[in-house]
């Protein structure tokens, strides 16, 4: 019971604590774990994840999710493919998808906020909207050349050894974690997720909020889609597949709550970083990818229970249920 | 009884009137229209063959309607679809079943695995949304596992010519069909067990307080959709003749349109078996239809997430509260 008390009190300390288990499990594991390579296939998968987990972690604090991310990551690699062959500069490239990925962002915002359809089945329809549009895109670049030299650089070009993806993930936590704590708007997010109606009676724009919330998720699964492919050095069509169930499980590990009104950035990351070490795990114990997504599969099961009990008793305590 | 009496089911009492039955128009219009358009639509043996397709896919559905009527969605419902064939599958090669034991154990295997998601789900208070999405994916990658380990191996004519037999030249599958829609429809309607469905979604905090055991229901239901979607899985598969690993793949979004395009509510309190019958043979039809004027795929996808989407905005428009939470 106390580890149950402190998994809802000091929510960042469990993530943090797997992810010292699994380090340490896959030191004595496996020879390969600290070896530079390694090293950098962990920054290029925890890079891209972290940067979206940011943003669905912002969502789970005013109570919503965003199951799209995965297919605008996918729609954002593949329109850097058309942009890049198409002759585009680097400069024009990047805001031009970033900007899809905000009007992705948008649509989902303005489906969920104002009109207020259910966030799961909103973001599940454009989720398979967005996959159509993706693929149809795909279908015309399909074994296309790489990209050009500029648009790798931004995947492949390192600063003190660490890649750009990694320094941009880091300063959009640093950005995060700032907002989150000392700004009037993301104060409001956790206001929000705390308490739709108090907040709503205490003059916040609670719809705004939410709007918000979603295009800046939109605006970073696009984001993540341009590194990731830029890594990779040409579009895939695999670019995304299943990271908005590892975002959302890395943000409910990291101390998010599907109730809202909990969560931070830093747990975010300590998430995602909890999901990249267990898939390197995985990979270095040879498991079969199939059985790999089923054992993902019963951790979102078990994170989902476990975050329910733990809502469940808060309310029990306070006499609401 | 009298106290009952004014819990009518919310299908009765709500506006829509005429527009209940929406969907049979709209079925009537894509056909006509197909009909115009396009010379082999209106041919006995296109329409027999969507109607076979539509009745594996209304399968799934059934169980999806209970819970919507309890306002429970079941998003899991594509992957059983196909796990239900991957295990038949796995019996029959592993370990050289019966083709009607191996049906008969998938279906039960998936029962247990929806009565599990249905426990959680009102054991802990979830959103059943996000259990099933988990239950999806794990079932997903077992589907996958199995489907891998066999792959390019047949089943034996036996385990799969049953799917096409019939009777009057019509597939026994959609004779079934159509029976289990109007049996489903009336017990819903007149049987004092299956009306608790519309009193748990219409307010379940007074169906409680009635006496009904709104959890147990709750479980059943899950059961249900759980064990009849690897039932149209099950010979979904057969008619292909091997496991694949595509059967069902997005079925779920198909299934939640046709409910929701019918007048069933994800605020629970409405739908109808029968309705949800017409939904499905419009969405496939519509499927049907879009590859018969050579529309790509993906561009169906693109379309059918959209008419999802816009189902459920007239839905809300529709039913939600007018104030308050709605999320």
């Amino acid at each position: 019971m106390t580890l149950l008390k402190s998994f809802a009190r000091k929510n960042e300390f469990v993530s943090a604590v797997s992810c010292v288990a699994l380090v340490v499990l896959l030191t004595v594991k496996g020879e390969v774990f600290w070896t530079a390579g390694n090293f950098e296939s962990l920054q290029a998968s925890i890079a891209p994840t972290a940067i979206m987990a940011f943003g669905m972690m912002a969502l789970l604090i005013c109570g919503y999710f965003d199951l799209s991310i995965s297919s605008t990551m996918l729609l954002a690699g593949i329109l850097c493919g058309h942009l890049e062959y198409g002759g585009a500069p680097i400069y024009v490239t990047v805001p031009l998808v970033l900007l899809a990925g905000f009007a992705v962002g948008c649509l989902n915002g303005f489906l969920v906020a104002r009109l207020r359809i259910n966030a799961l089945i909103a973001t599940i329809g454009t989720q398979y909207i967005g996959y159509g549009a993706a693929m149809l895109l795909w279908d015309k670049i399909r074994g296309g050349a790489k990209f050009s030299e500029s648009f790798i650089l931004l995947g492949e070009g390192k600063m003190l050894g660490v890649y750009y993806a990694t320094w941009i993930m880091l300063a959009l936590l640093a950005f995060f974690s700032f907002a989150l704590k000392y700004t009037s708007a993301g104060r409001q997010l956790y206001f929000v997720g705390g308490n739709r109606e108090a907040s709503r009676l205490m003059g916040f724009n609670d719809r705004r909020i939410i709007f918000g919330a979603f295009a800046a998720t939109g605006l970073l699964a696009s984001l993540a889609g341009i590194l990731a492919v830029a890594r990779i050095q040409s579009p895939s069509q695999y670019t995304g597949g299943g990271v908005h169930m590892t975002c959302m499980i890395a943000c409910v590990v990291g101390g998010g709550s599907f109730a809202g009104g909990r969560g931070s950035a830093v747990g975010a990351l300590l998430g995602v970083a909890f999901m990249s070490l267990l898939t390197n795990m995985f990979n270095l114990l040879e498991m079969k990818p199939q059985l790999q997504n089923v054992i993902i599969g019963l951790i979102l099961v078990t994170v989902i229970v476990m975050d329910g009990y733990l809502n469940l008793k808060k309310l029990r305590e306070i006499g609401k249920a | 009884m009298d106290k009952k009496a004014g819990m009518t089911p919310v299908s009765q009492t709500r506006r829509f009137g005429f527009a209940d039955w929406m969907i049979v128009y709209l079925v009537t219009a894509l056909f006509i229209f197909l009909s115009l358009t396009r010379n082999a639509f209106f041919t006995y043996s296109n329409v027999h063959s969507i109607l076979h397709e539509v009745s594996f896919n209304f399968y799934a559905a059934i169980g999806f309607t209970l819970l919507i009527i309890m306002g429970e969605l079941d998003l899991s419902v594509g992957s059983l679809f196909g796990f239900g064939g991957a295990m038949m599958g796995f019996f029959i090669f592993n370990y050289k079943m019966s083709a009607p034991a191996a049906i008969a154990l998938a279906v039960a295997v998936s029962a247990l695995i929806g009565l599990a998601a249905g426990f959680l789900t009102v054991k802990f208070r979830l959103n059943s949304m996000m259990v099933t999405i988990g239950v999806m994916m794990v079932v997903k990658g077992l589907n996958w596992y199995l489907v891998n380990r066999f792959s390019g191996r047949q089943f034996a004519l036996s385990a799969r010519r049953f799917v096409s037999g019939g009777i009057f030249g019509v597939k026994w599958t959609i004779i079934l069909m159509v029976v289990i829609a109007v049996v489903m429809e009336i017990l819903l309607a007149k049987s004092r067990h299956l009306k608790q469905l519309y009193y748990i979604g219409h307010n379940a905090d007074t169906a409680i307080l009635y006496g009904i055991n709104a959890k147990a229901v709750k479980c059943v239901c899950f059961a249900i959709s759980a064990a009849m979607s690897a039932f149209g899985g099950v010979l979904m598969t057969a008619r292909l003749a091997h496991p694949n690993v595509t059967v069902g793949s997005n079925l779920e979004i198909s299934i939640i349109t046709a409910a929701v395009i019918s007048g069933a509510s994800i605020f629970g309190g409405r739908g109808s078996i029968v309705r949800t019958m017409f939904g499905v043979i419009f969405v496939f039809t519509l499927i049907n239809g879009m590859t018969s004027f050579n529309i790509n795929t993906y561009v169906q996808q693109i379309i059918l997430g959209a008419i999802l989407i816009l189902a459920i905005y007239l839905d809300i428009r529709a039913n939600a509260e007018p104030t308050g939470e709605r999320a």
